[in-house]
């Protein structure tokens, strides 16, 4: 499966196609080629393609790996996943879209913890969606409804869900070894970290000062809260991230020039960078595992881009600021 | 106004003429004045839709820039579903408003959508930024349709001024001299008739 992996010429080849036309046709040459049996397709159903290949990859992974790494693999991934289609359909209900557009924008995939999203679909109200996941792992989400509907946002119910997912991997986490729970939390804390300080920027941004609600960090690891809310507050953002020292200073940086995307590009290398080096011990064991996914991963969200920019004419010095080729 | 026909070369006639010719006079210089105000008016609106449109377009790039952003590091369908989740649309009132008497657009945001608490950071900043510069593209189409109303009206204005001033200020003029010169004429009959007379019984009398 690793020989599936597109190395970063071909990334770059992509990139650097002349329009939409010649990007599909590039990609028919790779193991997408298979998938991509009608040409005429657009943008959103390329995406569709790609994240049905992951979620392919994904169950063959889980298949034949062994029960502790399969059962952390469906709650990483796969959960995740369903909670992008939770989000999505949330985002759709709330704002009272028809359910045939909030379908479109849905990952193709089984429902993994009993969710039923055909019947999440037909619900008219956010409070309708609500009750339907009454009888799921995501019961909670309950909780957020009201402050979502007093306030007309939407964070307390993404930051639940982001919560239950945590919660979750932190359990089948404890399934691995100890080798390999060290390497997963290190993933864990320095994304959480980040997309932490990310979210205290962008709250500073939007409400000034005024400190925010428990809860709107779903869950705090490595920087303490006092660091979050001194960021709200002092809103000295340089002087923040260089005390956090190495790597978070080297991820940040790109958000002294209001760079959030490339901050997230940075975050995926060091992910990227930690996990290549840890698979060394085997290339059957959890490591290699985990970052063969993860490049799987970084390489559907790489193309889906490229894809959109080369359909835009976006220029493909652009677009490679913004993809993550591997090494 | 035609010079001769119609007129009725007598005293009365003379003192109507006149009037209406002072009347039409302080009326040309009160649109004289407000062809100067007018004038005045739309030079400062000139000066700064060149500047304002110079520093939308300015603007206009930062937003595709962050936009194409958003869609490339967020992917297509993520930015579409985020975007979903933003419930109301600009809601606009358009009022009439006036500048020396001439009426033009003005436009009221009665409402507009709330992005806070929804968006991914990077979508935030897209966001927030075109809905920045949507409003001074709302602010600068009231300024253009302003300036195009007043430049419209200075145009009218000044036409009346010229057709005032050329056409029927000098013909009230010609009309007046030539009652004028009739009357005159009129009186010098009549002093020479008397005069002549005058000799006449004079001559009768010795």
């Amino acid at each position: 499966m690793r020989a599936e992996l597109l190395d970063s010429n071909t990334l770059r080849n992509l990139a650097e196609a002349r329009d939409f036309k010649e990007f599909l046709e590039i990609l028919s040459k790779t193991p997408y080629g298979e998938e991509l049996a009608n040409a005429e397709i657009d943008v959103l159903e390329l995406e569709q393609i790609l994240n049905k290949k992951f979620l392919e990859r994904l169950n063959k992974i889980i298949i034949s790996s062994p029960k502790e790494i399969s059962e952390f693999i469906k709650d990483y991934y796969i959960m995740g996943l369903e909670i992008k289609n939770l989000k999505r359909i949330l985002r759709g209900k709330f704002s009272g879209m028809p359910s045939e557009w909030i379908a479109r924008s849905l990952i193709p995939m089984r429902p993994y913890l009993s969710v039923n999203f055909e019947e999440l679909l037909e619900t008219k109200t956010l409070e309708e969606f609500v009750e339907a996941l009454k009888e799921t792992a995501y019961a909670t989400l309950s909780e957020s409804l009201r402050i979502c509907v007093e306030h007309e946002v939407l964070w307390p119910m993404e930051a639940r869900l982001n919560g239950l997912h945590v919660d979750r991997i932190e359990v089948s986490l404890m399934n691995l070894s100890p080798e390999d729970r060290v390497i997963v939390k290190r993933v864990l804390q320095t994304r959480m970290d980040i997309e932490n300080l990310l979210a205290a920027d962008k709250w500073g941004k939007e409400f000034g000062r005024q400190t925010p609600p428990r809860g709107y960090f779903y869950r705090i690891y490595g920087v303490p809260l006092e660091v979050l809310e001194s960021l709200i507050k002092t809103r000295d953002l340089e002087e923040i991230i260089k005390s956090l020292g190495t790597p978070y200073y080297q991820i940040l940086k790109p958000l002294l020039e209001d760079d959030v995307a490339l901050v997230r590009r940075y975050l995926q290398r060091y992910i990227y960078e930690v996990l290549r080096k840890s698979k060394t011990r085997s290339d059957f064991a959890f490591p290699a595992i985990f970052f063969l996914l993860t490049s799987f991963e970084n390489e559907i969200e790489n193309l889906a881009s490229i894809a959109w920019g080369k359909e835009q004419g976006v220029p493909p010095k652009k677009i490679l600021k913004y993809i993550l080729l591997p090494s | 106004m035609s010079v001769v026909g119609g007129v009725r070369p007598t005293k009365g006639f003379l003192l109507e003429m006149k009037k209406r010719l002072s009347f039409i006079e302080r009326g040309c210089e009160f649109l004289k004045l407000k062809r100067d105000h007018l004038a005045k008016e739309l030079t400062v609106a000139l000066d700064v839709l060149r500047g304002r449109r110079s520093k939308i377009n300015e603007k206009l790039r930062d937003v595709y820039e962050a936009v194409i952003t958003a869609y490339l590091a967020l992917g297509p369908s993520e930015v579409r579903s985020q975007a979903n989740s933003i419930k109301k649309t600009y809601e606009i009132e358009i009022l009439p408003k006036s500048v020396m008497g001439v009426q033009y657009p003005s436009m009221k945001v009665v409402s507009k959508p709330k992005i806070e608490g929804k968006l991914d950071p990077v979508l935030f900043k897209a966001a927030s930024l075109m809905m920045e510069v949507f409003e001074e593209i709302l602010r600068l189409a009231e300024f253009e349709a302003r300036a195009e109303r007043v430049a419209d009206e200075l145009g009218k204005t000044n036409r009346k001024v010229n057709a005032l001033e050329n056409i029927v200020i000098p013909s009230y003029k010609q009309v007046i001299k030539f009652i004028q010169d009739k009357l005159d004429e009129e009186d010098l009959e009549e002093l020479v008739r008397t005069k002549l007379i005058g000799g006449v019984i004079a001559r009768r009398g010795e």
